[in-house]
């Protein structure tokens, strides 16, 4: 094996940094975005061999990103919402708000508060600056269903932006 | 609206920027990834092994050849399970509640059992979605969460088997969109979905109740739908 793993770590020389890209800004947390990515290469090492296009290797890597980030919120949101139930109408989602929080952080905040689906639409479409048919591909849902996470995911920020 | 999204724009490169760029593949990845090639590979040989075994098993027996073998006994079938068999179509009313909007119809397709006996559904039910005339139209078909599941509700007892004693309902969570291709300018669409114990459960959707969606894309493009697995109403 050459260097610094072979085929799969010149792979991970050239697609980490953008794969833990999106899945920070899909996550929020660094170590896990870390983990993430971390955990889709070793996924994809299994079907190395059976990539006929190279070049499909970034959208396979992206769509796993995805895939792992939805599947880890998914189990939070179960956690999330049996600590809700232990703690009556507590909102435990919204993070508490300080005078000194300037906008943009505000809506990182926000950002983070979204399904993870909106989340994942609007960072392939507003980071990735993929297309609705290309978002729609990676997330496995209809293009309609893109448009509408997108829009919901917007008011949703605005709102909270607005009443924070 | 423009703004926000320039802002938004703006906001999530300078949040990825604060990543530091990356080196060489970790060590611990590489090890684990290497470990999880192999077992693919292995698994991969295994099965060609099997398909081989059970090829040259195959060729022998249709050649009618000595075998050397013991003949191979048939497993015993397993007994015939004693719960309430698979609904039949002949045992299911289907009625369709759904809303409308933003270029989509979708809601939940109720079944109820109108047999005297207890029946069950399970899975991912099939679907095919003919014009007036009963000809198919042709549709992309995307298989969506169980509503429990999207509502982070507990599991319902039993699933993925629904039981429906008599009176009970089970549903279907629906969603379509973009109704263009074989269904543009149809006055009425079939859904036909197949009953797990036989015949199929017919489902009649009229544009003048808004139940078939407007075509918003290309006059050829298949329309969208979305169809969760059955659960219990």
């Amino acid at each position: 094996m050459a260097p610094g793993g072979g085929r799969l770590g010149e792979l991970y020389l050239r697609h980490a940094d953008s794969a833990l890209r999106l899945a920070y800004l899909m996550t929020g947390d660094r170590v896990l975005a870390e983990d993430l990515v971390q955990d889709a290469f070793v996924k994809l090492a299994g079907r190395l061999m059976h990539l006929r296009d190279p070049g499909a290797f970034d959208a396979y890597l992206r769509r796993t990103v995805v895939n792992l980030a939805h599947s880890h919120f998914r189990h939070k949101r179960v956690e999330r919402s049996y600590l809700k139930r232990q703690a009556g109408s507590a909102d435990l989602r919204t993070p508490a708000r300080h005078e000194d929080v300037g906008v943009r952080e505000e809506m990182w905040r926000a950002l983070q508060g979204l399904s993870a689906r909106q989340r994942a639409a609007i960072v392939l479409r507003f980071y990735e600056d993929l297309s609705e048919a290309k978002t729609a591909e990676i997330l496995g849902c209809p293009t309609g269903t893109v448009k509408s996470l997108v829009s919901r995911g917007l008011e949703a920020l605005r709102g909270e932006i607005r009443h924070g | 609206m423009a703004d926000m999204e320039a802002e938004l724009r703006e906001l999530l490169h300078r949040k990825a920027a604060e990543v530091p760029p990356h080196g060489e593949i970790p060590g611990a990845v590489l090890k684990r990834a290497r470990r999880r090639a192999v077992t693919t590979v292995a698994g991969g040989l295994l099965t060609l092994a099997l398909l081989a075994f059970g090829g040259y098993r195959g060729v022998q027996a249709i050649a009618g050849g000595p075998s050397r073998h013991t003949p191979v006994q048939r497993p015993t079938p397993p007994p015939s399970p004693t719960g309430p068999r698979p609904c039949a179509a002949a045992d299911l009313t289907p009625t369709v509640a759904f809303d409308h909007g933003a270029g989509h119809a979708g809601g939940a397709i109720r079944l109820t059992n109108r047999s005297t006996g207890a029946c069950t559904l399970q899975g991912q039910p099939v679907l095919t979605v003919t014009d007036a005339a009963g000809n198919p139209i042709p549709v992309n078909l995307f298989v969506s969460e169980p509503v429990w599941q999207k509502n982070t509700q507990q599991q319902p007892a039993g699933w993925p088997v629904v039981t429906l004693q008599p009176g009970q309902s089970a549903k279907i969570s629906a969603d379509w969109s973009n109704a263009c291709g074989g269904a543009r300018g149809q006055p009425t669409v079939s859904w036909e979905i197949e009953a797990p114990g036989g015949g199929t459960i017919s489902v009649t959707l009229h544009s003048d109740t808004a139940d078939i969606p407007p075509c918003n894309g290309n006059p050829t493009d298949r329309p969208d739908v979305q169809l969760g697995p059955f659960e219990p109403a």
